[in-house]
């Protein structure tokens, strides 16, 4: 081999490893990034029919102004009725009006940052006396919270001590609300007073009756109410308290027992204790609630790091972009992997496929849509594409209107895909856009004429081929380490221009050579 | 272990697809020559510039609209053949043998109507057999017609490929076409391939799917010791083509007519590695030999003699390390 492709592809792998180090030795680098924040995908979906004038549905959208979630990205598609945003008590409603006999939807889609959140109570030592910052408002009594009734007086005095300070009484009434009262997993409407005579209550019960003790003892307090998000669509409507200390809110949660901090999958959606959705006239009402959880690279950490540091490598780390560029980068920077693994294939091993970079992008494509789904959906478009196909070959179309039809076909078969799918109620086809519609399409040609001039079973290896690599592509992109190893360590590229550049200059045998060849394997020496 | 068979196959001196590209094509075809050999037509106007001789071109078909006259043009030629200027590996390359009422009769005995031949023509045209879809020109040219030494080998016209390496000619097959292959002689439509000797351009082995067979499978005749006539002529065109192109590794596609003699079929900047199969043996031995000859200025003439000697030699050195194992 060319010996100054080998020394330029030391070279190239040399850099990339020699930086590796560097930043890993001297600036304190992980090679594959923890993960500290959680960023989820969530959808809130509602649906009914309107069945008088005034149908109407309200939701209470997420707030905005915690400091420990990041909304954004948000989304918002309404039909059938209008849409409007307003103020109610501070938190932010969605209003959907729709129509008698009309069918509303609305789907609210937004992004959310979580991070942990580490909270925990003053101490005692801080609580000036009369601290009312948070306004007295929080401190009346409510109509399900009868904090004035003289039954949660003297349950307060029986579980508190007389001379007891603020904290410590918080702390008392957590006890006591987590403890002493039995959780029901119905009967979320429960009133404070009712949860207290009976000691038992759901989410709603107990934390009225939280707030209701608190604001007996003089502590303004609130019910706040939020999701506990979870992968797929079993996130769950939690509510809690929250204590007004030292001008500061505190959460006193009695079913998961947290006191000062929350779980970290918890989302805040809005304090009160009004229902997270209500409706005035209306039937067939449906809501459905989707979370996907994705992991966000060590980002802020390096983030810091990046714009406190005056080292040149720190200050070009990829960290300092948004998160949203820093998403889509991480999947650009696996791709030249993917092109590495195609080279292989097909210069070493010699496994045919339809176009260069067609496996590739097929592995972009199955990260969006799964990877049985995906590789079923390609081969039913591709299937019935085909047939598609050889009806046009009977109308003898010119080449460029006949790939212009066959791509409008292509994308009715997505289009339909996704409307059955839809109807049959599965969300997976209507992953089925993710695919390159061109590519298909071209692919759906040259595998039609290769049926003809090279026979079916060149067709079915070359499609065998493509789907191999394909998956062997995707495995590499899905790698969710690598992922974070390539946007912490960009200059891992320069050892796969290094490696292509070897592949380029590979003059060897191809492994399918062996088969080819087989008529030599014993020398071919002849009678 | 598992790799013993790369080891005989170096042994052989196989020639890989990834050393071929890399060495002998990227390293001897520049790639501003290869639109000489791409495009047939233009092969066409080089040969006749130079004295060699192809089939008859009965027309070109440039542009959709000229497809009307396709009839026309036609209407003097009981057989012909249309093909793509700018096709590969035998796609698109469709022969009339004969007539019969309006209908056209193929190799394959299929029937073609003049709305068939339109379709063909306009599907060329829009780059259905073109490399990259590109769009391409038909071309009709005469149907060479079988000498006699082929009777009996199969409905069609067998091509005979010379690999050319820097002028010099390294090794020859014969390709034989078959019903399979529907009177193509390209060797995966199934075509028989058979081993040429370059010194007397003798058939010496054959393979048919890359199986060793001595007689063709569709009429039983005996596919080993064919003399190919004109060998001379042959030679002379493979190693002129060289000279016309400034191609250094080539791949020459002659035939031979009934009366005319050996014709220039087609060129090919990236001639295929199935060749060592037809012949059995390997191309690495004989083409570095002939990386080390002194060719300047070296006529056709001087290069075909070189041609014998390199291949004397190398079988001289083969039989030697054969009796040392
Ligand atoms: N003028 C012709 N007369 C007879 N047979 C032909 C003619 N042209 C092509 N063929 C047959 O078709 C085959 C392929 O044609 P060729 O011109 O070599 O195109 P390709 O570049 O596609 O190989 C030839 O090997 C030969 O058997
Ligand atoms: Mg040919």
């Amino acid at each position: 081999m060319n010996l100054r492709v080998v020394l330029l592809a030391a070279a190239l792998a040399g850099c990339g490893v020699v930086i590796v180090a560097y930043k890993i030795g001297a600036l304190g680098y992980e090679l594959v990034p923890r993960t500290t924040e959680d960023r989820w995908s969530v959808q809130m979906q509602v649906r009914y029919r309107g069945a008088g004038d005034n149908a109407v549905a309200r939701i209470h959208l997420p707030s905005d102004r915690e400091p420990h979630q990041r909304i954004y990205d948000e989304r918002i598609v309404s039909e059938g009725g209008t849409f409007d945003v307003i103020t109610q008590d501070g938190n932010r409603v969605g209003v959907l009006a729709g129509h008698v006999g009309a069918q509303s939807t609305l789907s609210y889609r937004f992004a959310v940052h979580l991070s942990a959140r580490e909270g925990v109570l003053p101490a005692e030592a801080e609580i000036i006396d009369g601290d009312l910052e948070n306004g007295s408002a929080w401190l009346e009594a409510e109509q399900y919270i009868q904090s004035d009734d003289p039954r949660v007086a003297s349950r307060l005095e029986e579980i508190n001590a007389p001379d007891a300070g603020p904290i410590e009484t918080v702390r008392h009434i957590h006890g006591y609300v987590t403890d002493e009262v039995a959780d029901l997993d119905f009967g979320d409407d429960t009133d404070a007073l009712t949860a207290l005579q009976v000691e038992r209550g759901g989410p709603l019960g107990k934390a009225r009756l939280a707030v209701a003790l608190a604001r007996a003892a003089g502590i303004p307090a609130r019910v706040v109410t939020g999701i506990d998000l979870e992968d797929g669509a079993r996130s769950e409507v939690q509510h809690w308290a929250e204590v007004s200390l030292a001008g500061d809110w505190h959460a006193l949660d009695p079913i998961s027992g947290y006191l000062g901090s929350l779980p970290r999958q918890r989302l805040i959606v809005f304090t009160g204790d009004a229902p997270l959705l209500s409706t005035a006239a209306v039937e067939d009402l449906s809501f459905q609630l989707t979370a996907m959880k994705e992991e966000v690279s060590q980002h802020r950490l390096y983030r810091r790091r990046a714009s406190d540091a005056g080292r040149l490598l720190d200050r070009v780390s990829l960290y300092t972009l948004p998160v949203q560029t820093q998403m889509t980068l991480r999947v650009l920077l696996l791709i030249p992997f993917g092109a590495l693994i195609v080279a292989l294939f097909r210069n070493m091993v010699g496994v045919p496929t339809f176009g260069t970079f067609m496996p590739v992008l097929l592995a972009l494509a199955f990260i969006e849509t799964s990877l049985a789904i995906g590789v079923a959906l390609l081969l039913l478009i591709i299937g019935v594409g085909w047939v598609f196909r050889r009806l046009l070959d009977w109308l003898q179309l010119l080449m460029i209107p006949r790939l212009s039809f066959l791509l409008t076909v292509v994308i009715l078969i997505i289009v339909g895909i996704s409307l059955l799918s839809d109807h049959a109620g599965m969300t997976a086809g209507l992953s089925a856009a993710a695919f390159p519609i061109v590519i298909i399409t071209a692919t759906i040609e040259r595998f039609s004429v290769m049926i003809v001039e090279e026979g079916p079973r060149n067709a079915a290896k070359t499609t065998a081929g493509t789907l191999l690599v394909a998956l062997a592509c995707y495995a590499l992109l899905m790698s969710n380490m690598l992922q974070r190893t390539v946007l912490a360590f960009p200059e891992l590229l320069l050892p796969v221009l290094g490696a292509l550049l070897l592949i380029g200059r590979y003059t060897g045998y191809r492994l399918s050579e062996w088969v080819r060849f087989a008529a030599f394997k014993k020398g071919f020496k002849e009678a | 272990m598992s790799l013993w068979r790369f080891q005989t196959y170096r042994r052989v001196g196989l020639l890989g697809i990834n050393r071929r590209n890399a060495e002998y094509i990227l390293g001897h075809n520049p790639r501003r020559l290869f639109p000489l050999v791409d495009d047939k037509l233009a092969t066409k106007a080089l040969c006749r510039d130079h004295g060699i001789r192809t089939p008859d071109l009965y027309g070109t078909i440039s542009a959709h609209h000229e497809i009307r006259d396709l009839e026309k043009m036609l209407a003097p030629h009981d057989s012909f053949v249309m093909k793509p200027a700018s096709g590969a590996m035998g796609n698109g390359v469709l022969m009339v043998l004969k007539r019969r009422g309006d209908s056209f009769i193929r190799g394959s005995g299929a029937q073609l109507g003049i709305r068939d031949l339109r379709y063909h023509a306009s599907s060329i045209l829009s780059g259905l057999y073109s490399l990259g879809g590109r769009v391409d020109r038909a071309l009709i040219e005469a149907r060479v017609r079988v000498h006699e030494v082929f009777n009996d080998l199969g409905e069609g016209v067998p091509d005979c490929r010379v690999i050319v390496f820097r002028g010099v000619p390294v090794m020859s097959m014969l390709r034989l076409p078959t019903q399979m292959s529907d009177g193509r002689a390209n060797l995966h439509q199934g075509a028989i391939a058979a081993g040429v000797d370059i010194t007397t351009g003798t058939t010496h082995h054959a393979v048919h799917l890359d199986r060793v067979v001595s007689k063709h499978p569709d009429t039983g005749k005996a596919v080993r010791g064919i003399q190919l006539p004109h060998w001379d002529e042959i030679l002379r065109i493979s190693a002129m083509s060289a000279d016309m192109t400034g191609l250094g590794y080539l791949g020459v596609d002659v035939v031979i007519d009934a009366d005319e003699g050996p014709m220039l079929l087609e060129l090919n900047a990236r001639p295929g590695l199935s060749i060592q199969i037809a012949n059995g043996g390997g191309l690495t031995p004989l083409l570095e030999r002939i990386e080390k000859l002194d060719i300047s200025g070296s006529t056709p003439k001087e290069r075909i003699a070189m041609a014998r000697s390199v291949f004397a030699a190398h079988r001289k050195a083969a039989l030697g390390e054969d009796r040392a194992t």
